[in-house]
């Protein structure tokens, strides 16, 4: 699938329903293109890691295609909870991408899919060639960012 | 992950959304009374409107030198007295230039309104022979000595009077420039001390409305140069498929003309009227033709034009538009006309803010805690 | 001679400097941010905004502390924030209304960074917008991290 398609076009409608869908409106395929040819892309099949919990990595990887699923290890270190479910049109990997953290979560693809992954040094390549891009970006990021927190706050309150 | 907001209990009722019927009175009744108290002091609300439009336009450039590290005193007082030393210039190159051509100027006036006057008088004689109850009726004749009158004593009724007014209104005219300079100045330090002065529970509706009415005035303004900007294109592109001479600048004048509504239009339409009626004297047709471009435009400002610029800005009814110019022309004449759609539009901002405000019992309760926090603060000392 | 131009500094500028949001900012980059800010006091107890209501705003705790709780519910705190820390900003992201109340717990001053005045700096400053947004999102990404691991977080940066 192209990435520039997925993410600069309205998703098919019987496509599933994010509200944490990564956009910019303001953006055209010519600014989704200009932000993707720093990232590289890369196939998964089913059941492979993309995060691994505690690795050190900063990347942002974009959803191309395929179903994800975000998971926590409790501290037995044995049981597993499934926080998220992720597909097309949104991003996995934004805490470390933006605090340097190790990542606190496991990534595994469900079904075979493809992911854009943008490292950090990239992004910042990106902010100092067009800051106007980089901009629009972390906006977007930051927005997906509140969504998601609104709604694990709503969801442990219950 | 599923589409939540977050809140899970609504806050104490506010008021219904939008003003309600008391609201909008209200609106309406400050917009008419703003008219008339403006109406009085023209001389202080052109000029104050002239700046309005100048800061709005100065702006950009001088936020531009701020980004830059210029201090904002320094960067107002720039960019104002650059834009002065480019209006000095250009009227002193438009006064040299115009008064070269007075005299020229003069025979031309006097040429068009004898070709007007001419027109005039074959389409009324082609109406009698057509309706012979307009003959009966001596339409000819009685507006030919109307005509007559008119135009004997148009020097000392009409051109004496407005040149007065002119030549009283300049000074004022002057005082353009200088507001747009204190507005750039200090409108922040002006916008910063209005939100002080609002107590706590009001201030970020405050700062919503303030931003609004900045919004409305801007896009207001941006809208009327859009406007002249299509009515030009679409006047230039039928004056010039009907062969007139000085097809864009007639358009480009009929344009601004008709930013005062309806009189300001139908002054457009005499213009080109007596240019075509002049300069094709053999051919009446020209003349029709180029009314029936003006009200084909007018209709597109009305339909199409209108409602994308302007209308988009004030987010009028349009019923609620053309109610109101037509009490704006009867409280405040021609000026009500220019004033009425930004006035309203400013007042139902204001309207709509302050009906959210003083009927959400919650902000209410939340100010007068705030109240008693502060005298109870400024009393503990007290027995 | 652009520093004959230059507008005088203060102290100010400096008090801005060590707010999280505005850590990465250069002086001149401060002075602009100073230019929009606006400066709010509250006594103990007064509610700064309620669980519910359209938020336009993004605070700053310049000093004193303020408690975010549920509506109604000041007993039980999400959060105690003090000086340095900033709340709100969800509302300037998403558009939603505010998630949480925030109420003064001690005399304190705010600083107000309005929507519309951050959204104007956004499309006119893009490397200013961008520090603040990294910090913004870095914050975020610090807070729903805790979320999702059941961990309290520390909210003083």
């Amino acid at each position: 699938m192209d990435p520039i398609a997925v993410f600069a076009e309205s998703p098919p409608p019987e496509a599933p329903v994010r509200i944490d869908r990564l956009v910019v409106p303001t953006w055209q395929h010519a600014e989704w293109g200009r932000v993707f040819r720093h990232g590289v892309r890369r196939s998964l099949s089913a059941h492979e890691v993309l995060i691994q919990s505690g690795a050190t990595d900063r990347s942002l990887h974009f959803v191309v295609d395929g179903n994800f699923e975000v998971g926590i290890t409790y501290v037995d270190g044995m049981s597993m909870s499934t926080v998220a479910q992720i597909n097309a049109g949104t991003v996995i990997g934004e805490q470390s991408f933006f605090d340097g953290h190790p990542r606190s979560a496991n990534v595994w693809a469900v079904s075979s899919g493809e992911i854009l992954t943008l490292p950090f040094a990239a992004f910042e390549t990106l902010a100092m060639e067009e800051p106007p891009l980089a901009r629009d970006l972390t906006f977007a990021l930051a927005r997906v960012l509140s969504l998601r927190l609104r709604n694990t706050t709503v969801r442990v309150r219950r | 992950m599923s589409a939540v907001n977050g809140a899970s209990t609504p806050v104490a009722a506010n008021g219904a959304a939008g003003p309600g019927p008391i609201a909008w009175a209200a609106i309406f009744t400050a917009t008419c009374l703003l008219l008339l108290a403006l109406n009085h002091i023209l001389w202080l609300v052109v000029p104050a409107l002239m700046a309005l439009v100048l800061s709005y336009a100065l702006y950009p450039p001088m936020r531009r030198l701020m980004y830059a590290g210029v201090a904002r005193e320094s960067a107002a007082a720039l960019v104002t007295f650059v834009f002065l030393i480019v209006l000095v210039a250009a009227t002193l190159a438009l006064l040299s230039w115009a008064g070269a051509r007075a005299s020229d100027w003069q025979t031309g006036v006097e040429r068009y309104l004898r070709g007007g006057a001419l027109f005039l008088e074959q389409t009324l004689a082609v109406l009698e022979a057509r309706w012979s109850v307009l003959a009966r009726a001596h339409l000819s004749s009685s507006v030919t000595a109307w005509l007559n009158e008119f135009s004997s004593t148009f020097m000392e009724r009409q051109v004496q009077p407005l040149a007065v007014s002119i030549l009283s209104w300049l000074p004022a005219a002057l005082l353009g420039p200088f507001f747009a300079f204190f507005f750039l100045r200090d409108g922040r330090r002006f916008h910063g001390f209005i939100a002080r002065a609002v107590p706590n529970a009001y201030f970020e509706k405050t700062l919503d409305l303030l931003h609004d009415m900045h919004h409305t005035g801007r896009a207001y303004f941006t809208g009327l140069v859009k406007l002249a900007a299509l009515d030009t294109l679409a006047l230039g592109l039928g004056l010039w498929a009907l062969g007139l001479p000085g097809a864009w600048l007639l358009a480009l004048i009929a344009a601004i003309l008709a930013w005062v509504p309806f009189v300001g239009s139908i002054a457009g339409c005499l213009l080109v009227v007596l240019v075509a009626a002049t300069d094709f004297p053999k051919d009446p047709g020209m003349a029709y033709w180029a009314i029936a471009l003006f009200v084909a435009v007018r209709m597109l400002d009305d339909f199409v034009f209108l409602p994308a610029t302007v209308g988009k800005s004030l987010n009028l009814h349009p019923l609620v538009s053309v109610l109101m110019l037509f009490v704006g022309g009867a409280v405040a004449g021609v000026p009500g006309l220019a004033l009425v759609l930004p006035l309203l539009g400013v007042a139902t901002v204001v309207g709509t803010a302050l009906s959210e405000i003083l009927t959400d019992r919650r902000l209410l309760a939340r100010h007068a805690y705030a109240r008693r926090l502060r005298t109870e603060q400024a009393a503990a000392d007290l027995a | 001679m652009l520093d004959f131009f230059r507008s005088a500094s203060g102290g100010h500028l400096e008090q801005l400097r060590v707010l999280s949001l505005f850590a990465d900012l250069s002086r001149r980059e401060l002075q602009i941010v100073q230019g929009v800010l606006h400066a709010r006091d509250y006594l103990p107890g007064e509610v700064i905004f309620d669980e519910g209501e359209e938020g336009y705003a993004l605070y700053i705790v310049r000093t004193g502390r303020v408690l975010i709780c549920r509506q109604g519910r000041p007993d039980s705190p999400i959060a105690e924030l003090g000086a340095g820390s900033f709340f709100g900003e969800l509302a300037l992201l998403d558009s939603a209304p505010r998630a949480a109340q925030a109420r003064a717990l001690e005399p304190c001053t705010v600083a107000v960074f309005f929507g519309s005045d951050f959204i104007s700096l956004l499309e006119t400053e893009a490397k200013l917008s961008n520090k603040i947004l990294l910090q913004l999102s870095r914050h975020l990404g610090r807070r729903l991290r805790g979320a999702v691991l059941g961990q309290s977080t520390e909210q003083h940066l």
